[in-house]
């Protein structure tokens, strides 16, 4: 199962693949054109809708582009729970993804309970931020609900069960099955200079044994939990699988960690005026990988420039260079192991 | 506000520039086009190998009628984001590696969808 | 997979996770869910600060015709106007809206 729009021109000898053709242009919507379009503040809610799972990074990832170039300094516990709800999203995400990766090799169990976990995330994410995926809870200036003491332990104790329902199913299950094993171990090898030289980006390029993770680069509150890349040197799709595996619980340890670091203080601060005439360029963590905002401003209200690279579109060429070689059965699972995300890649 | 680590660089001088950053084992990001008003600039945004910062911001300005070399030979990564600059703004670019002749993002029968800014019309007094 | 057999054996003999919407066993939004949009027009006095403020163009106000339309369609439920408002007229239930056949604006009148 492939439930994004992409359309892989394949050359096939036997049943080896040779050559590859990546056509995409199905679902373009002309997003950076509307972001010219819109108020800058409207574009929040704007670039939420780029992707429907890493959503919330999207928004934080302009937020604080814009912030930097209006040089406002965003009060530190709307850090600590941008951080948060950034995590959550990565949780649901990976969980998405590997209930998905699960069904293309045919294995639904292990869908159905990825999916079952994925559901007290998103318990979460109604309960802190009023929606469950697209939150709408970012704005210039910081965030706009708090998390307070009495909902923080709420949050600890799902996330604890949440803990309690991957231990007992999904984690033991990918570290062990051989069905899981022998669908995914030495397919889709990328080494290591491959993926630095064609630009891969998140759990593909530290699945290839790069520790590179912008979250290092500390913005939102990264910088005081802490944070280490997580890497596994095989650069195949079990790799990238365990990769995003042992992502989900350091994000459940940074949740946990944010929540007990967080200071008091405001959730946000007023912005007044416009965006100063100027370039920035900012990047966040996507459960995918890096996004690159590049926005310019003129002094109106309207930006002269809205750019967002995501991580799908810098992983399409690790895709082209995987898929030769490989057997035809084996592209689904290839396709897949890359997280694509289509509507992302064609904004 | 402008880019910190940006080289602003001749079109004769980008292949070579581009060289040197893959001598250096540096890591293609992306590339964004402006529409300066009568000229074009690309930026071609890259990370060097031990920083987890940006590096360095290659600025190219190029007039509207000209060609722009591709570094897609060099940075296979790059071709994406050519073919999509070569959609938008109409640019030509020469030497793409895969090169979806400006039907990259959209389809035959699929509108114009420029990014360029419009002229806007002198009004007579 | 010996691993996935006690969670296997436990839903056989279990009641399902899933929830039969819209049918029964829905479960309680939680209380801060936002849901459906209500204009109190006791208190609006048709400034159009929520329909200045809107993203997704949802709100028209028109004040010869004394009219405020709401498409809640279009709504994105991103509470900006809920914020916005002056006199506090925009209130949010915690509840979905609910399916519909047709689309369809509400018009609402002091």
């Amino acid at each position: 199962m492939l439930p994004e729009p992409i359309h892989l021109k394949l050359e096939l000898e036997d049943e080896t693949v040779v050559g590859v053709t990546p056509i995409i242009g199905y679902i373009y919507r002309g997003i950076e054109k509307a972001g010219e379009l819109n108020p800058f503040r409207n574009n929040v809610f704007l670039v939420e809708r780029i992707c429907g799972i890493c959503s919330f990074t999207h928004a934080l990832c302009y937020c604080e582009a814009v912030e930097k170039l209006m040089q406002v300094e965003v009060p530190p516990r709307a850090r600590f729970i941008r951080l948060c709800w950034s995590e959550l999203s990565r949780i649901h995400s990976h969980l998405l993804w590997l209930g998905l990766f699960a069904d293309a090799m045919g294995f639904e169990s292990l869908f159905m309970q990825c999916w079952r976990a994925r559901e007290i995330i998103l318990d979460i994410s109604e309960m802190t931020a009023g929606h469950r995926i697209i939150q709408s809870t970012s704005i210039i200036g910081g965030i706009r609900r708090d998390i307070d003491k009495e909902m923080a332990k709420e949050v600890e104790h799902k996330l604890s069960d949440f803990k309690e329902l991957m231990d007992n199913t999904v984690s033991p299950t990918v570290y062990n099955d051989p069905t899981i094993k022998r669908r995914t171990v030495g397919k889709g090898m990328l080494s290591k200079e491959q993926a630095n030289l064609l630009g891969a980006v998140g759990p593909i390029l530290r699945g290839s044994g790069v520790p590179l993770d912008i979250r290092q680069t500390g913005y939102a509150a990264y910088k005081e939990t802490g944070f280490e890349p997580i890497v596994e040197s095989d650069g195949d799709c079990y790799a990238r699988t365990i990769v995003r595996l042992r992502e989900i619980y350091q994000s459940r340890e940074l949740i946990l960690k944010a929540l007990s670091l967080m200071p008091e203080g405001d959730i946000s601060v007023t912005v007044r005026g416009n965006p100063p005439e100027g370039e920035m360029i900012h990047r966040a963590e996507q459960p995918r990988g890096e996004v690159v905002y590049y926005i310019k401003g003129n002094g109106t209200r309207n930006l002269d420039r809205l750019r967002v690279r995501t991580p799908t579109f810098a992983n399409i060429p690790p895709l082209l260079t995987m898929l030769p070689g490989c057997e035809l059965a084996d592209v689904p699972v290839i396709t897949l192991s890359i997280d694509p995300c289509i509507a992302c890649t064609e904004r | 506000m402008s880019l910190e680590k940006e080289v602003v660089v001749d079109k004769a001088e980008l292949i070579p520039e581009v060289q040197n950053l893959l001598a250096q084992k540096a890591r293609y990001c992306s590339s964004t086009c402006l529409d300066l008003g009568d000229k074009f600039e690309i930026i071609h945004h890259f990370q060097l190998e031990d920083s987890v910062d940006f590096t360095k911001h290659i600025k190219v300005r190029i007039n509207k009628e000209d060609t722009l070399p591709s570094i897609s030979n060099i940075y296979l990564a790059a071709t994406l984001c050519e073919n999509e600059m070569q959609d938008h703004f109409d640019i030509k670019i020469i030497g793409l590696a895969i090169d979806f002749k400006k039907r990259f993002l959209r389809a035959k029968e699929s509108p114009e969808f420029m990014l360029t800014k419009e002229k806007k019309e002198e009004v007579s007094p | 997979m010996p691993w996935m057999l006690p969670t296997i054996w436990k839903n056989l003999f279990s009641r399902p996770v899933t929830r039969r919407y819209p049918f029964k066993d829905i479960r309680e939004p939680f209380s801060g869910y936002r849901g459906k949009l209500h204009f109190d027009m006791e208190k609006c006095n048709l400034c159009s600060a929520c329909a200045q403020l809107c993203p997704s163009n949802a709100i028209v106000v028109d004040k010869e015709a004394k009219t405020l339309k709401y498409n809640p369609f279009a709504c994105i439920y991103c509470a900006t106007c809920v914020e916005a408002c002056p006199r506090k007229a925009i209130t949010m239930d915690t509840h979905y809206s609910p399916p519909a056949t047709v689309k369809s604006e509400e018009t609402c009148r002091p």
